[in-house]
């Protein structure tokens, strides 16, 4: 991809914060009489409280994780658990609130983007305030919209498959999305439909100690096949914020689904996220995953490959600079025959940045004739930043194979040098390194993303 | 009586120095508020050793065991206790002080509280060892807790040799220690082939300006075994190789942890393994490379391969990088497969049956890594080593 070396010096629009007053809170802090007030404020059915009940009471027993970033500094006391800014689910623009599409024109969505819009769906705040589906989606049967929508529309759907993946018990953070979720996207993709278009949310946290505790469900049935992109950026503001989302991806047989993330939070939101994919027979599934922001990030999106033929990949670049500890990683695991995944990850640091890769590939007896392939490469700019690599590769029968690289280093010096001889700066030409880096992944976004990519890489170095 | 009697009775039939008798109380005070070390899924082969059970039977024997020529040299090769008295304050400053420190984990306390027996080796500086120095023969076999503790002076050159045929009755820790001063440069090459229910075995390096450590290991023990391996880059310069060929088979769970630190500046540390597991057995290697901060032009390496033969067997690696710095290289690579099937289907439609298609390929997997191990006659005994131990399989 080329870049574009004019746009260099250009200042980051995203940085800023809109003045808005949420319209209901449940005030800071959590108790159990909160999440009956959340789920009595969402109309919920009663299956539903139950889940988020058991859920807190998981919650308040579970450990923190005992490895990775210090998260001491973390008061989950302080988290507004809930707080909605309008009172009601938009069905158009129109109806959208002026200073909610103020943040929209800001992040930066192009105008050619408006009617794409139209058949995206944004999240502000906790909850969906806009949610629009495109004619031609509606006429696929797709059904895309905000999980609290689909929890009132589509009961069934959701009852079916909320948290049979991700279980309240995983770790103490999907324990209590479990309890206060809101917000989130909900993807129903009907047998042998083929999304045509990228499904896109962009959503983003703003008022100051914000949780945000998404719940994305994803459904893709047989033979269908969706792309799903997820955006977000945040302004800086100085209190501790919590975005602990929680994502589940069904890909049935034959089926095949993209995630697509870009993430790009201040540098006081601690990012604990749970993705996990289950893919069939013939299934593939794919997460795209680009970490450039937050403090802590803890992420480790999974593929549960449980059907014969099944595939997983997962594609990341995690950015760190001063006061960013990114704690990302990938986790197969190989349940099934004839199976493979494929793991890449690109890690840069910088002025004290902290990148580690923490992964796991794990294939089980019965997954004969397995492959799983795995790429960590990391670039280290000075000696003030530190990464780690661990990984555990682990095979449990004598019919497949895995293959682990890895690989660390500064900048290439002879690289450099040839640049500069060129008549680069030294700046320009350390960024167009950095840019053939992190190519790979790069090239697998959608236009607009890699543009923005571009632009947030920019405003790192 | 409790243990602690045990070991004053011991140390003073023995007449052992006042610090090392001070040094075995406290450590034994302390071990129980010690931690054990984290290893990653690694099942810990008897960390925990009973020694309530320990038998303080061993004699002190003075003799100087280095052979004429050697002495000559001025190399020192005897019983560690021993070496306790006679050469008090060089191992007081060094026994259980560099290489690992006895007061660090809850097992290296113990170790010390407990020890039994153990070999000393000592070569002077500027001393070039022509012949390889046997450091297995004098140690005695049946004791828990044995040490063998290797100082190797400035400017010298040495090779090393340990063999490991272990009977079944052994049982226990061995704890090898080797202290290298600046410019030293040794070889050490170890062959195991125990017969030992467990076997726990450890080495520690401390490696001083520009010397250079290179470890030639063939692990091929019948039962379960965990070998442990760390080497302290402290001195620029310094330089340290692991090599290690493995062989599991039956029902053997075997762990291989290796651990390389670069604290000093132009460092450079190689891990090389290959090993193939068989039948039910597992094998679990735990690579680690660190690079502490300030350590400036280091560069860290790990290759490890796993052969997975037969349909139950299991392998796991665990490389790791803990990288502090950024003037560095520092790679891993992993692998676990099995036998090329088309491979195997060539020999055999040349008439070999499968057991000695198998131990062809088996050879062919581990000999690029057999055959760089540099002494001739010591790679040969590895060889014929493996191909005893593939007989028996």
């Amino acid at each position: 991809m080329k870049t574009d070396l004019n746009q260099i010096d250009q200042k980051y629009q995203y940085g800023f914060k809109d003045k808005i007053k949420p319209v209901y809170t449940t005030g800071a802090g959590l108790n159990e009489n909160v999440v009956r007030k959340i789920s009595a404020e969402k109309h919920e059915p009663q299956w539903m409280l139950a889940i988020r009940l058991r859920a807190f009471h998981i919650y308040q027993r579970m450990p923190m994780p005992n490895f990775g970033p210090d998260l001491s500094h973390l008061n989950l006391n302080k988290i507004h658990y809930f707080q909605r800014d309008s009172d009601h689910v938009s069905r158009s623009w129109d109806d959208v609130p002026d200073t909610i599409k103020n943040t929209f024109q800001k992040i930066g969505v192009p105008q050619a983007e408006r009617k794409y819009l139209a058949g995206a769906e944004a999240q502000y705040e906790s909850e969906a305030v806009y949610t629009n589906l495109k004619s031609d989606l509606k006429k696929m049967g797709i059904i895309f919209m905000d999980t609290d929508s689909a929890l009132k529309k589509h009961p069934d759907l959701v009852k079916q498959y909320f948290g049979k993946l991700v279980g309240a018990a995983t770790n103490k953070f999907t324990a209590l999305n479990t309890a206060v979720w809101s917000g989130g996207t909900f993807i129903y993709v009907p047998k042998g439909v083929h999304a045509t278009v990228p499904l896109q949310s962009f959503f983003r946290i703003n008022a100051g100690n914000t949780g945000q505790f998404e719940r994305t469900l994803i459904i893709v049935d047989e033979g269908a096949s969706i792309n799903y992109v997820e955006g977000c950026t945040a302004p800086t503001y100085s209190e501790d914020s919590l975005h602990a989302a929680v994502v589940e991806v069904f890909v049935k047989k034959d089926a095949f689904c993209r995630y697509t993330t870009i993430q790009n939070w201040s540098h006081n939101v601690y990012s604990l996220e749970t993705k996990r994919a289950v893919a069939d027979a013939h299934a593939r599934m794919e997460w795209i995953d680009g970490n450039l922001g937050s403090k802590i990030t803890m992420k480790y999106p999974s593929v549960d490959l449980n059907g014969p033929y099944a595939s997983g990949s997962m594609l990341s670049i995690a950015f760190a600079k001063h006061g960013v500890y990114q704690d990302t990683g990938a986790i197969m695991r190989h349940h099934a025959p004839y199976t493979s995944s494929n793991v890449i990850s690109k890690s840069i640091c910088k002025d004290g940045g902290v990148c580690n890769y923490r992964g796991k590939e794990k294939i089980e007896p019965n997954s004969k004739h397995s492959k799983s392939h795995v790429e960590c490469d990391t670039i280290i700019m000075d000696d003030q930043s530190t990464t780690d690599t661990i990984p555990a590769n682990i095979v449990r029968n004598g019919d497949s194979t895995m293959e682990h690289e890895a690989r660390v280093s500064k900048i290439s010096e002879n690289d450099l040098y040839y640049l500069m001889s060129r008549g680069l700066s030294e700046k320009q030409a350390t960024k167009m390194i950095i840019m053939g880096f992190i190519e790979p992944f790069s090239k697998q976004l959608p236009m607009e993303y890699a543009v923005e990519l571009n632009k947030l890489i920019d405003l790192q170095m | 009586m409790t243990i602690l009697d045990q070991i004053e009775r011991y140390s003073k039939a023995n007449h052992e120095p006042q610090w090392l008798y001070e040094k075995r109380r406290v450590a034994w005070q302390i071990q129980k508020d010690l931690k054990q070390p984290r290893l990653n899924n690694v099942r810990p082969v008897d960390w925990n050793l009973n020694h309530e059970q320990i038998h303080w039977h061993h004699q002190v024997d003075f003799k100087n065991y280095a052979s004429d020529e050697e002495q000559k040299q001025g190399i020192v090769k005897m019983d560690l206790l021993a070496a306790a008295s006679q050469y008090s304050n060089l191992m007081q400053e060094n026994l259980m002080e560099k290489g690992v420190m006895w007061n660090q984990y809850r097992f290296a306390a113990q170790h010390l509280a407990c020890l039994q027996s153990g070999v000393f080796l000592f070569i002077p500086s500027n001393t070039v060892c022509s012949k390889p120095i046997d450091l297995s023969d004098i140690l005695s076999h049946g004791d828990l807790e044995k040490h063998i503790l290797v100082i190797v002076g400035a400017n010298s050159e040495a090779t090393l040799e340990f063999k490991d045929r272990a009977t079944a009755k052994e049982h226990g820790h061995l704890m090898v220690e080797i202290l290298l001063g600046d410019n030293a440069h040794v070889k050490y090459y170890d062959a195991a082939k125990s017969q030992n229910r467990k076997s726990h075995r450890m080495l520690y390096a401390y490696l001083a300006q520009n010397a250079s450590l290179k470890t030639y290991v063939a692990l091929l023990n019948y039962h379960d075994a965990l070998y442990n391996s760390q080497i302290n880059l402290d001195g620029d310069g310094s330089e340290a190789e692991i090599h290690i060929i493995n062989l599991g088979t039956n029902v053997q769970h075997q762990s291989i942890c290796t651990h390389i630190i670069n604290r000093g500046s132009n460092t450079r540390g190689l891990i090389k393994e290959r090993g193939v597991v068989d039948g039910h057995a597992r094998t679990h290697c735990y690579t680690n490379g660190e690079i502490v901060k300030g350590a400036k032009d280091t560069s860290s390496d790990q290759i490890s391969r796993l052969l997975t033969l037969s349909k139950q067997s299991r392998g796991e690696i665990d490389p790791i990088l803990l990288i502090k710095d950024n003037d560095i290289v520092a790679s891993h690579a992993a692998s676990i497969g099995k036998l090329d099937p088309n491979q195997l289907y060539y020999l055999k439609s040349r008439g070999l049956d499968d057991q000695t298609a198998d131990s062809i390929l088996i050879r062919g997997f581990l000999e690029p890594l057999l055959t760089h191990f540099p002494d001739r006659k010591m790679r040969q005994s590895m060889v014929d080593l493996l191909e005893e131990r593939l007989d028996e399989r």
